[in-house]
């Protein structure tokens, strides 16, 4: 059991950026497309949308300074593939963010539902 | 002990091996299981399929020559180009992705075969024939001609009748089922059979990108599944998803398409971009810089690749806002492609560059795909894209993304690994005079598309008038595609010469390569399985080859009598048990046989003989089944002082992880059935009841969900009365299984007699129409699970099964739990949905 646990932490921590972004990307797209099909509720929008990516960036930077931290430990205890896992997990993190920053930016860019 | 150990082995014990791995002769050759002959048929089929597409071609751009053309008349014209679209990416450029990996992946991770042998030799031969037979439709005038999207309602009965877009929509379907098998096998083959210390820090970028790939399919496919099963009952007995006069949307076809097909191109870019990241290192003679960097850029590609697809739908009327977050993910992606491409650079840059076939053909791909990546950065601008869309503009592009990121690749993959797979490698000098044909042919067929499409040219027209300033580009277009086919001749011409593949020895590691499928190998692979302790391991040490092939490493000969290789711990690649791997096989080829006849019958509307059809290739499957759930033997010594069990149950079994992959297929189509159900609702609220109505009784779902309980406590309860030894018990765990299917089939039953008498019917608008899919995708789910059950009592019946051989117990008690939980879930939903939202 315990190797099949390693895998999914494993999965899990280097998935943990990239899935923040998804579950940002959706949300800000199911929230807009709803509202705009209704027409109910447009003036929130921007605002939600906002609200998701702050919400989402920070947890991106908590993530990020997390994994960096243990990247670090890891590499004092012998590096291998602890410090392999937090280092693609921090980057991706990062990457994730600037995806995120992007696609938050329309919110206060373009008009909602024209 | 330790290894390498280099006490003398018994002198027979290679001979044993190589009798063990001995592919069968003559005629029966064919039921040849091994990765390293279903792989090169895999690759030669898929290149079979690249040539005929590649003539398709042809005729196009024969036809388009001249203005005002009559070469090809608008019907033919429209079937070629939706079969070279629908060929070139369903059956050449994801089948000859998977088809490498299968050749190259147990080398490449020291494993003697893919886990699961004849489930490579099921997706090869149900493609293979699914696909010829589909090819074949355009001889009889029945080929699809609605574009390799086939959008509706274009492609639906009303302006599409007759069978020709059925045999896209089922033999595209059934294709994609060989598809998940491969990226199944792929995926538990990466995790579960590297070699020895090859830990994921330590494994091959190959290897990574082939693992993204295989999960990128996983989530992708089985949303394509769902759309064509749609479209097809559309089509079939007209429930309406995509007719908005019935509330249904033809958007939710295009959201359902390109959520898979943005995702694809990753699909083929991936597993060339793997391809390049192994041949960059040898051609330099120095590591890949930035190991960890392309290992990062693999895996946010594929999440970003799920973030894209409506980039294909800016023209649809979806709000500007929506148009932008798919615009930004687009030009996010372009970052890790970006990280790549200068990691590539950095090593070239770092080591010394040998300029050779594979070199050239990378830099080929570099160039073109950066341009292809430039002018994708333009389309995702949603104003530019409404100016081009539909245009040659977005052929050039696609043409430079696809051609440029994958085929290039290839190209080079197969020039570097040729030494490995053949007694000969390719010409080095015929091999420059194809790249240089194909790389200017490329050029002047598609750069000027750019311009054409800028000149308002549309795509997909069969013929066009003079003085629209179009003809001297087509023209250009015209030569450079027939220069290209001129490469490909001399490529064939070589290929004719050189290719060698079952003569031994192999041409050996003439690149000086350091990944370990360059090691000394035959059918068996490699004689010993060696310890790895680097990304490199044969540059670390220059022993290893001779090590290696002198048995001193892992599993030297065969332990256990049979084929076999180790399977380890997916991070660590700690040794675990030997996975006993079952030899050539006929079964799997009928099954395959049978399951592509169930398809095309179908295509033809024989229900009847594609019912027979259907019936054999279950019964093939059970059969290919059998013998694969060995009797347990005791533990063995696989060398080094190495002692490992031969049978593994629970969370370390290979099948395990194999069936929770399925699981996760299936819970993707269940889910896309659900996203289906609220799109339609976003879009028809008119046609949902009123809040508060009940389409089925509560007290229906209710029994239903309780029988789906109890057949779900019944398995849980067979599985702990299992026999010990062989009789006790053995009755107690046939009633539990017993019982439980048909607990299984009333709970379906019960629930779908609720519709029948809700007076709700499929045909009368999109809401009935998607419960009755989503009903009848549990009816499969519920007739898999009796299938499967069966298939148990039989076991225990012939003594197959008991507390210790229970692999295809516990497989068959998960998917009984994941069935019962999907009944649950989706009865809970569609009951609760009306109540909340009305």
């Amino acid at each position: 059991m315990g190797d099949a646990r390693a895998f999914l932490r494993h999965a899990l921590v280097i998935s943990a950026g990239p899935l923040i972004w998804f579950a940002h990307f959706t949300i800000v797209y199911v929230w807009t497309a709803l509202l705009c099909a209704r027409g109910v509720g447009m003036d929130l929008i921007p605002a939600g949308i906002l609200a998701a990516t702050v919400v989402a960036a920070a947890a991106l930077i908590v993530f990020a300074i997390l994994s960096f931290r243990a990247m670090r430990r890891a590499g004092r205890n012998g590096g291998g593939n602890g410090r392999f896992l937090f280092a693609v997990a921090a980057a991706l993190a990062a990457l994730s963010l600037i995806g995120i920053l992007w696609n938050g930016l329309p919110a206060v860019l373009v008009s909602a539902c024209s | 002990m330790t290894v390498p150990d280099h006490s003398p082995r018994p002198p027979d014990e290679r001979d044993k091996l190589r009798a063990v791995w001995r592919a069968p002769r003559g005629w029966r050759f064919i039921s040849a299981v091994n990765n390293n002959h279903i792989g090169v048929w895999y690759i030669g089929t898929g290149l079979l399929f690249f040539l005929l597409a590649g003539i398709l071609a042809l005729m196009m751009r024969a036809q388009l020559a001249v203005p005002d053309n009559d070469l090809l008349s608008q019907n033919l014209y429209n079937q070629v180009f939706t079969m070279h679209g629908t060929i070139m990416m369903f059956l050449f450029a994801v089948p000859v992705v998977e088809a490498v990996a299968v050749f190259l992946l147990p080398n490449m991770l020291s494993a003697r075969d893919l886990p699961f042998p004849r489930l490579g030799a099921f997706a090869f031969w149900a493609y293979a024939v699914g696909g010829i037979i589909f090819f074949l439709s355009l001889f009889f005038d029945l080929a699809p001609d609605g574009g390799w999207f086939m959008y509706p309602p274009l492609a639906s009965f009303e302006f599409s009748p007759g069978i020709n877009n059925d045999f896209w929509l089922l033999g595209i379907g059934f294709i994609e089922i060989s598809a998940i098998a491969g990226a199944i096998e792929i995926l538990v083959g990466v995790l579960l059979t590297r070699a020895p210390g090859m830990t994921l820090a330590k494994l091959p970028i190959y290897a990574w990108a082939m693992l993204v790939f295989a999960a990128i399919v996983i989530f992708a496919f089985p949303v394509l599944i769902v759309g064509t099963l749609l479209l097809e009952l559309e089509r079939s007995f007209h429930w309406p998803f995509f007719i908005a006069d019935k509330g249904g949307d033809p958007l939710l076809w295009q959201h359902l398409f390109w959520f898979f097909g943005h995702p694809e191109v990753y699909i083929i870019f991936l597993p060339a971009a793997g391809m390049v990241s192994m041949i960059v290192p040898t051609m330099a003679q120095h590591p890949l810089i930035g190991y960890r960097i392309v290992v990062l850029s693999l895996v946010a590609t594929a999440f970003f690749s799920f973030g894209l697809w409506v980039h294909h739908m800016f023209t649809t009327g979806i709000p500007n806002l929506s148009l932008s977050f798919f615009s930004a993910a687009s030009m996010a992606v372009a970052i890790p492609s970006g990280l790549q491409v200068f990691a590539w650079i950095a090593t070239f840059a770092a080591g010394r560059l040998k300029v050779t076939v594979p070199s050239l053909f990378v830099l080929g791909f570099l160039f073109i795909f950066v341009l292809g990546g430039l002018s994708g950065v333009m389309v995702a601008m949603v104003p530019f894209n409404w100016q081009i869309h539909d245009s040659y503009f977005v052929v050039a592009h696609f043409h430079y993304v696809l051609v440029g990121g994958m085929v290039f690749p290839l190209f080079a993959a197969i020039y570097y690994w040729m030494p490995m797979a053949s007694h000969h490698a390719l010409s080095e000098r015929l091999g420059r005079w194809f790249f240089w044909l194909f790389f200017v042919g490329f050029n002047l067929t598609f750069f000027p598309m750019h311009i054409t499409g800028l000149l308002g040219m549309p795509r997909r027209i069969h013929s066009y008038p003079a003085g629209m300033g179009w003809e001297w580009l087509n023209m250009l277009s015209t030569i450079g595609a027939f220069v290209i086919a001129a490469g490909i001749l001399v490529f064939l011409f070589d290929l004719l010469r050189k290719f060698r593949p079952y003569q031994q020895p192999n041409r050996g590691n003439i690149w000086g390569a350091g990944s370990l499928e360059w090691l000394p190998s035959e059918d068996y692979a490699t004689r010993s399985i060696p310890r790895v302790q680097d990304l490199y391991p044969l540059w670390r040490d220059s022993d290893l080859a001779d090590d290696v092939d002198k048995g001193r490493y892992y599993l030297p000969g065969t332990a256990t009598g049979n084929r076999e290789t180790i399977v380890t711990s997916p991070v660590n690649a700690r040794p675990l048990y030997v996975l006993r791997m079952p030899g050539p096989s006929w079964l799997s080829l009928f099954a395959a046989v049978f399951t592509a006849a169930f398809f095309m019958l179908l295509t033809g509307k024989l229900v009847t003989l594609a019912a027979i059809a259907g019936v054999a290739a279950v019964i093939f499957m059970l059969l290919w089944a059998w013998d694969t759930d060995w009797p347990p033997l005791g533990p063995v010594r696989v060398g080094g002082g190495l002692e490992l069990p031969t049978y593994m149950t629970g969370a370390m079994s290979h099948s395990r992880w194999a069936m929770v992959i399925l699981l996760i297929v299936l819970g993707v189509m269940a889910a896309t059935l659900v996203f289906s159900y609220l799109f339609l609702w976003t879009v028809s609220p008119d046609i949902w009841p009123a809040r508060g109505t009940e389409v089925v009784p509560a007290g229906t779902r209710l029994a239903a969900i309780l029988l789906y309980l109890i057949a779900m406590a019944l398995v849980m309860a067979a599985g702990r009365m299992l026999p010990r030894a062989a009789r006790p018990g053995r009755a107690l765990s046939l009633v539990g299984i017993a019982v439980g299917i048909a607990a299984l089939v009333a709970a379906w039953l019960v629930e779908f007699r609720g519709y029948l008498a809700s007076g709700l019917g499929p045909v009368d608008d999109a809401h009935g129409a998607i419960l009755y899919a989503a009903i009848s995708f549990q009816g499969l789910l519920v007739m898999t699970g009796l299938i499967m059950g069966g298939y148990l009592l039989l076991r225990l019946l012939a003594g197959k099964l008991d507390a210790q051989r229970r692999v295809a117990f516990d497989n068959t008690a998960l998917f009984w739990y994941f069935t019962g939980a999907t009944g649950i879930g989706l009865a809970a939903f569609f009951h609760l949905f009306p109540w909340l939202a009305g």
